[in-house]
């Protein structure tokens, strides 16, 4: 027996700073920091109940706004699931090519507000009659919100659709016929995906007023904006807030399980192609075609308005700071909410109790508009200390990372469920050092839910036009305000040309981590067997 | 002889199920004892209660003499252990699942050692291949050789030659009696009492969460 062998072992309590324990702790408090700091801007302590006492017509318009938002969600929805099963139906299914769709969802709502509104002055050259349709009103936005939340809503319904046990959906398919199958297996158990997409819209619906100010209808959001622009001191602004602020945290106490059910699909075989008959075939040809009308009308509208390629090239030479801008913003907004989001998800996934009220705090951003979060946040770090902050480019990016790090957190959650427990228990087991399990196996296996975290606050941040109107230092714009500011111009090719260079630039952001994040190699062990 | 294992009174509960008993165990510096029992008697559990991965209710457990806290690290307890899954890191190559654990050695000496580690278990055409590339047999000897690789006093095995043919069953037994009997302490947790003749020189039965010696 080699008793000098031994010794090397049993040394106590191991040297150093264990670092899966004290990032996520540090992560955690400075999440809950960043989410409460733009609320010490709001100066609530001075707002008085006739600021959040809804008058007859302020509740107008709060029901205009929670209508709106259901209905898009519902529509977006419905479509979304049926384009996924006609995509899980077709040759697509199991090809990357599958996710091109993607290539819209970090797109401005109002850009496809553009396109719709565009397409009908086009079109009524040709006929005078549809000059006089009214593009307005609530009709005219659920259109434009449904087609721009579709692939959002597609996408998620795809995740869910993918994520099944791969050998019970064989079994129910030697069983049973697929239409069968899909609508009492693979629907049912679907569902809290199809809810989070429910979910998800309701809250980006209801928080947007970019899409309603363009087609004049009024909600309850645009009027707290129109309170600001009026020189309106924050104690209003904020509590006016109060009653939708409110709604919408019930709504998200209401979908919080949907939401963390949802689990990025693994890597998995997707399975086989479904042989869909009857009124399934058609619902999701018809969500098919919606989706390819998605993508492809907003890209020929602008190239028909822009008009020339001339026009095009101007349109880019004219946006390429703010290009650069938006790509520097979206990048840094993407690493300070990944930052966050992975102590705060450590921290929830670990918890045994009161889990429910922990994931409602770490939620609560999503039920703060993103304009009034901005305007919370200038508020609170104007006069302060650090006010120098708000003349650089961190300051947008914090604004960002602040209103999309549950989007982040939610993902990467949902990746941290999915990594093989095993695997990294065996890795801290056999570890050689305090840390080298952390940053070689965890880190390693959690590396997709990270990228897949950090894009989906980079990319919405490349849309997000409300914060960058606030938070902006003078100066400087992102495209998506270039974009909104030239709409008051009614410089309508040059507004096309800036769209195709915004829709270019964001589609070859998602191709790009498409072809980062392809199928990894990580197949179940023993697939080969 | 100086004990490598203790448990004193051990207790593990869960919400439904109370998969570890007051459980008493003692297993001395080099000796290598079995644990056999039904599906779902607690061998498992107690194996994890023992590396750490979880923590006991009630009682104590010794390793060494000493004894160690749920918030200790694990890596120091001297323990390696085998799965009932191979648990193989899918983003490193056989190679580097293996040499994971080593210390105080160079790469080479870490390569050298892997090598002759998957020789003794004929796997050693696997160094650069990756864990999804690899059979569910090949896998279970992969996560052998990682274990052993890590040349700590203490091996836990649970069921580690579920998924290999007789011919490699054969390969991995006369490897650990060869390599490890007598000059490590081990554990190991089996439906088959049978292969671990000539390995084992105890062995205990759990049922229901209770531990017995039988021989």
């Amino acid at each position: 027996m080699n008793s000098s062998n031994d010794s090397k072992w049993y040394r106590g309590k191991g040297a150093g700073w264990n670092l899966s324990r004290i990032l996520p702790a540090v992560g955690a408090a400075l999440y809950v920091l960043f989410l409460l700091f733009p609320f010490a801007g709001f100066n609530l302590s001075a707002a008085s109940a006739d600021d959040w006492i809804l008058s007859p017509r302020q509740t107008g318009l709060l029901w205009n706004s929670i209508l709106l938002a259901s209905l898009c969600a519902l529509a977006s929805c419905t479509a979304g699931t049926f384009a996924a099963m006609a995509i899980r139906s077709s040759r697509l299914s199991g090809s990357p090519l599958r996710w091109i769709f993607l290539v819209t969802v970090p797109l401005p709502y109002y850009i496809y507000a553009l396109s719709w509104m565009y397409g009908i002055r086009w079109v009524s050259q040709f006929n005078r009659d549809l000059a006089s349709f009214g593009y307005r009103g609530l009709a005219a936005c659920i259109v434009v919100e449904t087609m721009a939340f579709l692939p959002l809503c597609t996408a998620m319904a795809l995740f869910g659709m993918e994520q099944q046990n791969r050998k019970e959906e064989e079994m129910a398919f030697l069983c049973q016929d697929d239409s069968l199958v899909v609508r009492r297996i693979v629907l049912p158990r679907t569902r809290p995906y199809r809810m989070a997409a429910f979910g998800c819209v309701f809250l980006l619906s209801i928080t947007d007023y970019s899409v309603p100010s363009l087609f004049q209808f009024p909600t309850y959001l645009l009027e707290i904006f129109s309170e600001y622009n009026r020189g309106a001191d924050m104690a209003h602004v904020a509590g006016m807030s109060l009653p939708l602020v409110g709604l919408v945290f019930l709504f998200l106490a209401l979908i919080q399980g949907n939401l963390r059910q949802f689990t990025l699909p693994g890597p998995q075989d997707t399975g086989r192609r479904w042989h869909l008959g009857g009124i399934f075939r058609i619902a999701s040809l018809l969500g098919l075609l919606l989706l390819a009308i998605q993508m492809i009308l907003p890209t020929v509208i602008f190239l028909l308005t822009a008009g020339s390629i001339r026009v095009i090239w101007d349109s880019f030479l004219l946006i390429r700071r703010e290009f650069l801008v938006s790509i520097e913003m979206s990048l840094l907004a993407g690493l300070i909410s990944l930052f966050l989001s992975f102590g705060m998800a450590k921290f929830l996934l670990e918890r045994k109790r009161f889990r429910f009220l922990f994931w409602q705090i770490a939620l609560f951003p999503l039920a703060i508009p993103g304009p009034l979060a901005a305007m919370g946040l200038l508020s609170a770090v104007n006069g302060s200390p650090i006010h120098w902050i708000s003349q650089t480019i961190v300051f947008p990016a914090i604004g960002m990372a602040i209103r999309y790090a549950p989007f982040s957190l939610l993902v990467l959650a949902s990746g941290m469920r999915r990594i093989d427990r095993a695997a990294v228990e065996m890795g801290r087991l056999l570890s050689p050092g305090k840390n080298k399990a952390f940053w070689r196996i965890e880190l390693a296996m959690l590396a997709p839910g990270m990228a897949a975290a950090f894009a989906i606050t980079a990319l919405l941040s490349m849309g997000e036009e409300g914060i960058g109107l606030v938070l902006m230092p003078a100066g400087l714009e992102t495209m998506a305000v270039k974009v909104y500011n030239y709409l008051h111009y009614g410089a309508s090719e040059l507004i096309s040309g800036f769209s195709l260079v915004t829709m270019a630039g964001t589609g070859g952001a998602i191709a790009l981590l498409l072809w980062l994040t392809k199928r990894r190699k990580g197949k179940n062990n023993g697939d080969s067997d | 002889m100086e004990t490598a294992i203790e448990c004193r009174q051990v207790s593990k509960r869960y919400p439904d199920v109370f998969p570890v008993q007051s459980v008493d165990l003692i297993v001395r510096k080099g000796e290598a004892a079995a644990i056999s029992g039904e599906s779902g008697s607690g061998k498992s559990t107690l194996l994890r209660l023992i590396a750490g991965l979880e923590s006991p209710q009630s009682g104590q457990i010794f390793l060494m003499g000493r004894e160690w806290g749920a918030r200790e690290p694990l890596f120091c307890r001297g323990i390696a252990m085998v799965f009932q899954e191979p648990a193989l890191w899918n983003h490193m190559t056989v190679g580097q699942n293996i040499m994971f654990g080593m210390q105080g050695k160079n790469k080479k000496q870490k390569k050298e050692f892997a090598i002759h580690l998957m020789e003794q278990l004929c796997i050693e055409t696997l160094w650069r291949r990756y864990p999804y590339e690899i059979s569910g047999g090949q896998a279970k000897r992969v996560s052998l050789a990682r274990a052993c690789g890590t040349e700590r006093p203490i091996l836990l095995f649970d069921e580690p030659l579920t998924n290999l043919d007789e011919e490699s069953k054969e390969y991995a037994l006369t490897f650990l009696k060869r390599e490890y009997k007598n000059t490590h302490t081990i554990l190991y947790v089996t439906h088959t009492l049978e292969e671990t003749e000539g390995l084992c020189d105890s062995w205990y039965e759990m049922n229901q969460g209770n531990l017995t010696r039988r021989r």
